[in-house]
């Protein structure tokens, strides 16, 4: 019997949104709701797109992928940092066993396939790709031919993302939003038995307009001119999404998935700042003006731990033997880290408020550390707060921008909408978890699930 | 890029080879490529059945699983074939017949077998499937029936852009 699964990715889509607030706007997307399974997606730990989607294709855990971030420790020199592309990704993805099993599949914009791997099928790179100059997609060739099926140039992501433009944004955001779909829907055409497309449009403004749209964030302004740019963009999402199964055979599955969902930002811990305040972490010279912390900058001869900014926190500690100027003396390293554990989860906001951060240990987390993990995953505020690796700040707390969009946070669980077809029975309960996906995906199509997967089919037997 | 090629499964045992063989199909499949399988048992099967089990049985089934592989070779389809061909001299006609033809032993024990004298291609015993797939398909490489590898890294100057954009999007 023919099959053919199509998964429309939304990178960062929130459950709040889709299956609340604004679900009575999205009607193409609520039939799919009404008329499947759906519940909230938990995320990796990290929840960042990189590992997220990988974790997914995949159903194994950052500690088994061995990489936690965009960026991630090579070595154990300060500086030693490598960027996880897909030459990192080492484990078999769903698209590997579908080719394995003569299937072939169509794949826009998932994110870390740069650069492209050979598969059966075709794939178009994510937002890791540096250009349209480099080869963007697998075969080659196929480059030209989504670009005429997106109607000229399929926009791989926006550019100058940091621009005090709204408009400008707004309109890139919707315009490479149109055009990835547009392209999606020529490709389905090709008739493969999976089709996947991730659209970065929803975490681009999400952390770009959060703050327009949500009357709990701290700088929302009642009677805005962006008040409805979410819900309009949503409501963009569900009419492409409607023209998708417009032009879907009966027999077709449809599937919706978010890597993670989003929440309003309250603000940003300057992490490295804290470390100096509590006397971990020791500067050559101190700063005259708030600037990103470099390596170059710290006496590591005085320095216990330092931190990375980003939407969650890594925590690395300078461990004697292990880095070059290691301070901690090895068999301290349990003593030092619940101390730190201690210390960050005490920290309080700007009144004196136990925020709420959560710090963990990898080996805790995962079910295998490969890689250099970070000594600690710390999430703070619980994601209610970034973490900012800025110094000369003066305090911790980071009200004004120091790099990023301050708007949303991500938040743990994302989505999973299915309306799987005739004859297929999708476990209820409303909680799934990212690393079931893979293995649904390779069951729906009658491939067994390998045993090294660390999820579980949601089809129920 | 794969051209039309042969790669031959030999060994004694007929399942050790259908093992390895199924594992170059399976890594060659992952990667893209279109090719077939012919197994001994799916030549017993579809095209001699009214054969024996004897050398010249064996000879037979050999040598039609050769102009079966000769067909799609010549036609652009890489070919694996895990067929015994026991002797030398089955080997050496199916390697003549088909021009694009890579050899792969797998040792073992057996009787009537005549390892080769030389291989492009020899599996370890007791080897990885797996592992054994990706060196013999870098073999391939190497002789020239495929071209391409793996992705390259970032240049510096793309490494810059890629901080730039995660550093403007928040990430970093």
């Amino acid at each position: 019997m023919k099959k053919k699964l199509v998964v429309i990715g939304l990178d960062c889509a929130t459950p709040q949104l889709i299956f609340d607030e604004y679900k009575k706007d999205l009607p193409n997307i609520a039939s799919l709701i009404d008329g499947g399974t759906h519940g909230n997606l938990q995320s990796t730990m990290p929840a960042i797109t990189v590992p997220a989607w990988t974790a997914m294709m995949t159903s194994k855990d950052p500690g088994q992928l061995g990489f936690y971030g965009f960026r991630n420790r090579a070595g154990y020199d300060y500086d030693d940092l490598f960027f996880a592309n897909a030459n990192y990704v080492k484990e078999k993805t769903v698209w590997n066993y579908l080719s394995r099993n003569r299937l072939s599949s169509l794949l826009l914009g998932i994110p870390q396939t740069y650069p492209p791997k050979p598969l059966r099928g075709i794939m178009a790179c994510s937002f890791l790709t540096p250009s349209k100059d480099v080869q963007w997609t697998y075969p080659a060739e196929a480059a030209a031919e989504i670009d005429a099926a997106a109607g000229g140039d399929y926009m791989i992501d926006v550019k100058d993302f940091r621009t005090d433009n709204k408009e400008w944004l707004l309109e890139q955001i919707d315009d490479m939003t149109k055009r990835r779909f547009k392209a999606f829907r020529g490709m389905l055409k090709k008739d493969f038995e999976f089709n996947m497309m991730v659209e970065m449009g929803t975490d681009r403004i999400h952390h770009g307009f959060w703050r327009f749209i949500d009357k709990t964030h701290r700088l929302y302004e009642p009677g805005n001119e962006y008040e409805n740019v979410l819900r309009n963009y949503y409501k963009l999402i569900d009419d492409e999404v409607g023209m998708v199964l417009n032009d879907l055979p009966d027999y077709a599955s449809v599937m919706m998935v978010s890597d993670h969902g989003a929440k309003p930002m309250v603000g940003a811990i300057a992490i490295n700042e804290f470390f100096i305040r509590e006397g971990y972490l020791t500067l050559k010279e101190e700063p005259t003006e708030q600037v990103r912390m470099t390596n170059s900058m710290v006496d590591w001869s005085k320095t216990r731990c330092w931190g990375e900014g980003g939407y969650y926190s890594r925590v690395f500690f300078n461990i004697a033997g292990r880095e070059p100027q290691g301070q901690i003396p090895a068999d301290k390293v349990d003593e030092f880290r619940a101390e730190i554990v201690a210390k960050l989860e005490g920290i309080c906001d700007e009144n004196g408020v136990n925020i709420g951060t959560k710090a963990y240990i990898p080996k805790d987390v995962y079910k295998t550390v490969n890689g250099i993990a970070p000594d600690l995953i710390v999430y703070l505020g619980d994601l209610d707060w970034r973490s900012s690796g800025s110094v000369g700040i003066g305090g911790i707390h980071l009200f004004e921008n120091d790099t990023g969009p301050d708007d949303a946070n991500h938040a743990e669980n994302g989505i999973f909408i299915w309306k799987a077809g005739e004859g297929i029975k999708v476990k209820g309960g409303g909680q799934y978890r990212i690393y079931d996906i893979a293995p649904t995906i390779l069951d729906f199509f009658g491939i067994k699930v390998p045993e090294d997967m660390i999820g579980e089919s949601l089809i129920e037997k | 890029m794969t051209t039309g090629f042969t790669l031959w499964f030999t060994g004694a045992n007929i399942e050790a080879i259908e093992d390895y063989a199924a594992a170059v199909e399976a890594t060659l499949l992952e990667q893209g490529a279109d090719l077939e399988l012919i197994t001994e048992q799916m030549m017993r099967d579809d095209f001699g059945r009214e054969l024996g089990d004897d050398a010249a049985a064996a000879e037979k089934l050999a040598h039609r699983a050769a102009i079966i592989a000769n067909m799609l070779s010549r036609n652009g389809v890489p070919v694996v074939v895990a067929v015994a061909a026991p002797t030398r001299a089955i080997r050496d006609s199916a390697r003549e017949l088909v021009g694009q033809f890579c050899e792969v032993f797998v040792p073992g024990e057996g009787a009537g077998f005549e390892a080769p004298e030389k291989t492009e291609i020899s599996v370890e015993d007791g080897e990885d499937p797996e592992a054994a797939a990706t060196k013999i398909i870098q073999t391939l490489s190497i002789l020239g029936f495929r071209t391409g590898g793996d992705g390259t890294e970032y240049s510096a100057e793309e490494e810059e852009k890629i901080k730039k954009r995660l550093k403007d999007l928040g990430y970093i």
